[in-house]
């Protein structure tokens, strides 16, 4: 192996040190500029639009409404089917435009297409909506009681409604020593890329185009083919650089269908960036309640959970929102050995900007849920929090272990992990020392965080690999990679496959004509899911370059043995032949090409890991989260460099989500927030950040063996944040943010 | 994003500037813009006509003196902030980011007069003068000047010409900004100035920022410090005087009863800083 | 001189190194105009309220945000963008980023680099703490910013 597990740079770093990257924005196609008139309240009757103005302003080719859009439209935006069951949710699905009423403050009401985006912006402000103003319900507490109903059809608020149980919750409960009442609560808080989003599409002939800042170009397609009833096959979709995502941009929006409406009427190519405040209201996520009740023995012992989870909806269902009230209560029981359990979790439409999903979607949500309760048992029964986690973990030979709730673990040996971890890291260390310095009268606090999370998402992911006749390597990934890097680590695995030098090997993804099918970059799959394909495509055209090596030595091809760039008839190692020459060879002759495809089916995989933070509370109550340390079981690693970015990346949105991002819904039910006041943290407010890895990792199934991490950080990060914060000042915290007022 | 559609005048000599303002009255000056184009792309304002100042050199001098120190009114925040200005100087390193204070000048944060603006709570302490010029030319104190939150004293066709701050030659000093976050803008900001003489406190003054619709100086406070000597019980009472001076507003950077309670610990931030000086 | 409201007005700028004259309205703001009408898109939009940094170029010395300038401020101005420094090989602040796995989504980094480049003119030998203040202005969301650190440290010691 001489590529797998090194921290080889990046392959294509150069455009973007460069300013030669090409995101969406940057793209030289000549086309329209579309901007939006948006809702300034939160529910209302549209009577009327008026579109006369903005039609006589300069420059403005078109503006388009509902019922401009609606004869073309097969269905409203659906769920992301994939992963979500539609029979168990209510939902109206999103059309492109408001049709007679607006459910949120922002919510697009009419396109306006013209010639620049100056112009369009006047011409925005020229179209004359009247509105009725209905009372409305921005609370997920007023939602329920169904007085102010969102979608009349639905005849409630209440979106998805489902109880997970298991076990014996009531015996559990009646054998407990003691029964501690939790409520832990996520705010609203939105993914923020560094790249609004944006969409170019060009209809032309029947055939459609589109340059989309997406996650999922084939997912898009297909959701595009079926909203607008044109056929798969006539449809392409184009990811150029993306400028991050986070789970924001498998999220197919109403403005991007309204893009691709407009292009289709027009018969132009129509283009749309959000601007800043847009893509805030594009993507927000995490907006969540869990009340519960956990029956536990004196010696910290959980026989059992049982509780409540409202999951903020906003006022639409959109592409992505139906994972987290499905998968949080699944994901709650963790590593632990919980065998009763019975969570309600309900989601609820409110006159809010509707939710999304953001990096660790629905994981997060549950591991601090959990490691709240965990820490709080721990708090109750005055237990150490290791020790508390270590009696309750599944032990190794458990392990394949089912959960309460039907989840089947595949590998892992928690315990160890959670030992090696808090020792490697330095906690009961760092706890001293914060110890210390409070007896000096700092507020210094360490906290940790134990999660075990599920990724690697199946059902498949595609790859193909093809040689070239001059032995130059191109891989086609279903991956769509937009920062992480996994194309690097994609290219080792495939060097490493067919023992070639990395520089040989190019990797493309990301459109539909060139990719035959693709699942896509999200849920930390990527390495597993893709660059298993990829190397089991790689292994596969091995096997072809051997059959082509054995035909030109004429021996038979169970001789051919391959070594670093050679074809060697193992009978006599003197014949052999070069990689460059089989592969001349293989576009000559009989049965000319390499390649293979591989549509690899995966299933979840489960890694896990052990953080710890520590934090120094300020007179002001501003915290500073000074250090931060990592140690996770993901399975093989195969750059580590990369997967270490993931942590520190995934690190410094924990701290945001902590202590400082909250997406503020003001009483109109507005987004009270400008990029200004949203504290995305600069490079001031980050910790020094240290990541392990496990020595002894455990594999998952598939191939590379490796089971995701950019998720963990952000999805274990906030709990220890939390603890650390809770043991600076002494008091108890179950939300985030936290902010400073709460703690002084 | 976009901003509404503007005319512009570039004026090469400040009689211009203020004819042509005086003239249009929904004019507005512009300087670095750091003000005034964040809010043009949020269609905030609508000016008909934008007054391109920077060419205007005989506004854009630091000169210092024995007794007191000229700002001409185009400065930036950069320049200020490297020009060794007792208080002023380490004032101007605090504000927004280094892209920002390449930009922003200190007349255009004193012509907006934004309550958290953090250049106020000094120069209100220093004592500062504004010199205005218009078809007549005055002088008037920067406490005059502040009216009101986003209210100087300028009236149609004037412009900021000077910022004028006595030279505080053995004065320690010290700028204290809260921040929820680097870059922000203030929860509240401390200015302190003060002269010691051996362990006693000569004369002081402490300017708030953040806090009001405009800065205040804590004289209270000041009166309580003056002719004292140091200790930390002074130092503690004194601060729990500038408390008195807050009233702020609840809004995402806090609540009024964090902004009041911080307000405190910040004076006392301050005081302590400067003393060390 | 006056422009209308409406009326166009002409902009001579030089970008990295060569001069270019285009007619914008007054309203257009620099950066726009530097990805339109100069077709340099290297600079890019991230925000709308002048926070993120992801739009800084230089701009006659010094660092500025050029979605916060109109384009007829920089008339007469001397202004690199990303695709200026560096020539045939890469700058070492460049070398320096992609050594240290200083960026991932890349969509921060040209404004990132840009704001490094004024910083190591004006200190050339930061502290941490320093590289941290002078890059305030300039918002991450993929790296957690600490290869981004290591990597201005790396890239002063190689201009040293």
């Amino acid at each position: 192996m001489k590529y797998s597990g090194r921290s080889i740079k990046r392959l294509y770093d150069d455009k973007f040190v460069t300013g030669r990257s090409s995101y969406v924005d940057d793209l030289q196609v000549s086309a329209m500029h579309a901007g939006f008139v948006r809702s300034p309240y939160a529910h209302a009757k549209i009577k009327s639009i008026d579109t006369s103005e903005a039609l006589k302003s300069p420059g403005i080719v078109a503006v388009f409404t509902y019922k401009d859009f609606s004869p073309l439209l097969k269905r409203g935006i659906g769920i992301w089917e994939t992963y979500e069951d539609p029979k168990q949710w209510k939902f109206v699905a999103r059309k492109a435009l408001a049709d007679n009423k607006v459910r949120f403050v922002g919510e697009p009401v009419a396109i306006v297409i013209g010639s620049d985006k100056y112009s369009v912006r006047d011409a925005v402000d020229k179209v004359n909506v009247d509105y009725e103003r209905l009372p409305s319900a921005v609370s997920m507490e007023d939602a329920l009681k169904d007085k102010v109903i969102i979608h009349e059809e639905l005849g409630t608020n209440v979106g998805f409604d489902s109880t997970f149980s298991g076990g014996d919750v009531e015996g559990s409960f009646k054998q407990a020593d003691k029964i501690i009442s939790v409520e832990i609560t996520n705010n609203r808080l939105i993914p923020s890329p560094m790249e609004p989003r944006g969409i170019i599409a060009s209809y032309e002939s029947g055939t459609l185009n589109v340059w989309y800042s997406t996650q999922v170009p084939h997912a898009a397609r297909s959701e595009f083919s079926k909203v607008l009833g044109i056929p798969s096959s006539k449809i392409r979709v184009i990811m150029p650089d993306v400028g991050g995502a986070f789970g924001s941009k498998v999220n197919i929006m109403p403005e991007d269908l309204s893009v691709v409406l407009s292009s289709i009427k027009l018969g132009r190519p129509v283009k749309w960036v959000a601007t800043r405040s847009e893509e805030m209201l594009a993507s927000e996520a995490r907006h969540n309640t869990f009340k519960g009740e956990v029956a536990v023995k004196s010696d910290g012992t959980v026989l059992g959970i049982k509780g409540d989870l409202l999951v903020d909806l906003g006022s639409y269902l959109t592409y992505t929102a139906p994972l987290q009230p499905a998968i949080i209560p699944l994901m709650i029981p963790s590593a632990y050995r919980i065998r009763s359990a019975s969570i309600r979790s309900r989601a609820i439409y409110t006159n809010t900007p509707p939710i999304t999903m953001y990096r660790g979607a629905s994981r997060p949500e549950a591991t601090f849920i959990i490691e709240r309760i965990m820490s709080t048992v721990a708090d109750e029964l005055k237990l150490d929090d290791v020790e508390v986690r270590e009696k309750n973990l599944v032990k190794p030979d458990e392990v394949p272990y089912t959960n309460v709730f039907g989840l089947k673990y595949d590998s892992g040996d928690y315990i160890s992990l959670l030992r090696s971890g808090v020792n490697k890291l330095g906690y009961y260390d760092m706890r001293k020392y914060a110890e210390e310095e409070r007896k000096k009268g700092r507020k210094v606090g360490v906290g940790m965080a134990f999660y075990l999370e599920i990724s690697g998402f199946g059902p498949w992911e595609y790859g193909e690999v093809r040689v070239d006749e001059n032995g130059d390597v191109i891989v086609i990934t279903g991956g769509t990679p937009h920062g992480q890097g996994t194309e690097t680590a994609i290219a080792q695995l495939v060097s490493d496959a067919l023992q070639v030098d990395i520089s040989r090997i190019r990797i493309v993804w990301g459109d539909t004509e060139i990719v035959a099918s693709s699942m896509g970059t999200y849920g930390s799959r990527t390495i597993s899911a893709a660059g298993s394909a990829a190397q089991v495509a790689a292994s596969q055209v091995l096997e072809k370059m051997k059959k082509v090596a054995a035909r030109i030595m004429k021996v038979d091809v169970e001789e051919v043995e391959y070594r670093e760039g050679e074809f060697i008839n193992k009978k006599d190692e003197r014949v052999k032949v070069s990689w460059d020459d089989v592969a001349k060879a293989g576009y000559t002759g009989t049965d000319p090409g390499i390649y293979a495809q591989v549509t690899l089916q995966g299933d979840v995989t489960f890694p896990y890991g052990v953080h710890v933070a520590l934090v120094e509370v300020d007179d002001y109550g501003i915290v500073r989260v000074k250090e931060y340390k990592a140690y996770d079981d993901i399975g093989n690693v195969i750059n580590p460099a990369l997967a270490e970015g993931q942590i520190m990346g995934g690190t410094v949105q924990a701290v945001g989500q902590a202590i400082y991002e909250e997406a503020i819904i003001n009483d109109d039910g507005g987004l009270a927030v400008t990029y200004a006041d949203y504290f995305i943290p600069t490079p001031v407010e980050v910790p020094q950040i240290t990541s392990f890895f496990a020595e002894k990792p455990h594999v998952s199934a598939y191939p590379v063996g490796s089971k995701g991490v950019g998720e963990a950080a952000l999805i274990v990060g906030p709990a220890a944040i939390v603890r650390a914060i809770e043991n600076a000042v002494n008091k108890p915290i179950n939300k985030t943010p936290v902010r400073p007022e709460d703690l002084i | 994003m976009y901003p509404p559609k503007l005319g512009y005048v570039i004026a090469e000599n400040l009689e211009e500037a203020t004819d042509f303002l005086e003239k249009h009255e929904d004019a507005k000056a512009l300087a670095g813009g750091h003000s005034l184009i964040p809010m043009l792309k949020l269609r905030i304002i609508r000016p008909s006509y934008l007054v391109d100042i920077r060419r205007i050199s005989n506004l854009h001098f630091i000169s210092p003196g024995s007794d007191e120190i000229r700002i001409g009114s185009l400065s930036t925040h950069y320049e200020i902030s490297k020009a060794n200005i007792p208080l002023l100087s380490e004032t101007a390193t605090k504000i927004a980011d280094p892209q920002v204070r390449n930009m922003g000048t200190i007349g255009g944060v004193i012509s907006q007069l934004d309550p958290s603006a953090d250049y106020p709570a000094s120069l209100i302490a220093m004592d500062a003068k504004v010199k205005v010029k218009g078809k007549t030319e005055r002088t008037v104190s920067f406490k005059d000047f502040a009216k009101d939150m986003f209210t100087p004293d300028l009236n149609p066709g004037e412009l900021v010409t000077e910022i004028i701050v006595p030279a505080f030659k053995d004065y320690k000093f010290s700028y204290q900004k809260l921040e929820r976050k680097a870059g922000d803008y203030a929860i509240v900001g401390v200015a302190v100035l003060l002269k010691t003489d051996g362990e006693s406190i000569k004369d002081v003054r402490i300017g708030l920022t953040a806090v009001n619709n405009t800065a205040v100086r804590a004289t209270e406070a000041e009166n309580m410090l003056k002719d004292t000597r140091i200790s930390e019980e002074i130092i503690e009472k004194a601060s729990a005087k500038v408390m008195d001076y807050a009233n702020p507003v609840s809004d995402i950077r806090g609540s009024a009863e964090y902004k009041k309670k911080v307000t405190k610990v910040m004076a006392k931030r301050a005081i302590l800083e400067a003393l060390k000086r | 001189m006056l422009v209308r409201p409406g009326e166009k007005v002409k902009v001579k700028v030089k970008v990295n190194g060569i001069w270019y004259e285009k007619e914008v309205e007054p309203r257009k703001l620099l950066v726009h105009f530097i990805r339109e009408d100069i077709g340099l898109t290297g600079t890019k939009i991230g925000c709308d309220t002048s926070t993120c940094g992801a739009c800084t170029i230089i701009m006659n010395g010094k660092s500025v945000k050029s979605c916060t300038l109109f384009a007829f401020q920089a008339n007469g101005a001397e202004i690199t963008t990303i695709e200026g420094i560096g020539d045939s090989k890469l700058h070492p602040i460049q070398e320096a980023f992609k050594d240290n796995f200083a960026l991932q989504c890349g969509y921060c980094t040209p404004g990132m680099i840009m704001q490094t480049y004024f910083l190591l003119k004006t200190n050339p030998n930061p502290t941490e703490e320093e590289i941290k203040d002078g890059l305030h202005g300039n918002i991450c969301r993929c790296t957690g910013y600490q290869n981004i650190i290591k990597a201005v440290k790396d890239a002063a010691g190689r201009m040293r």
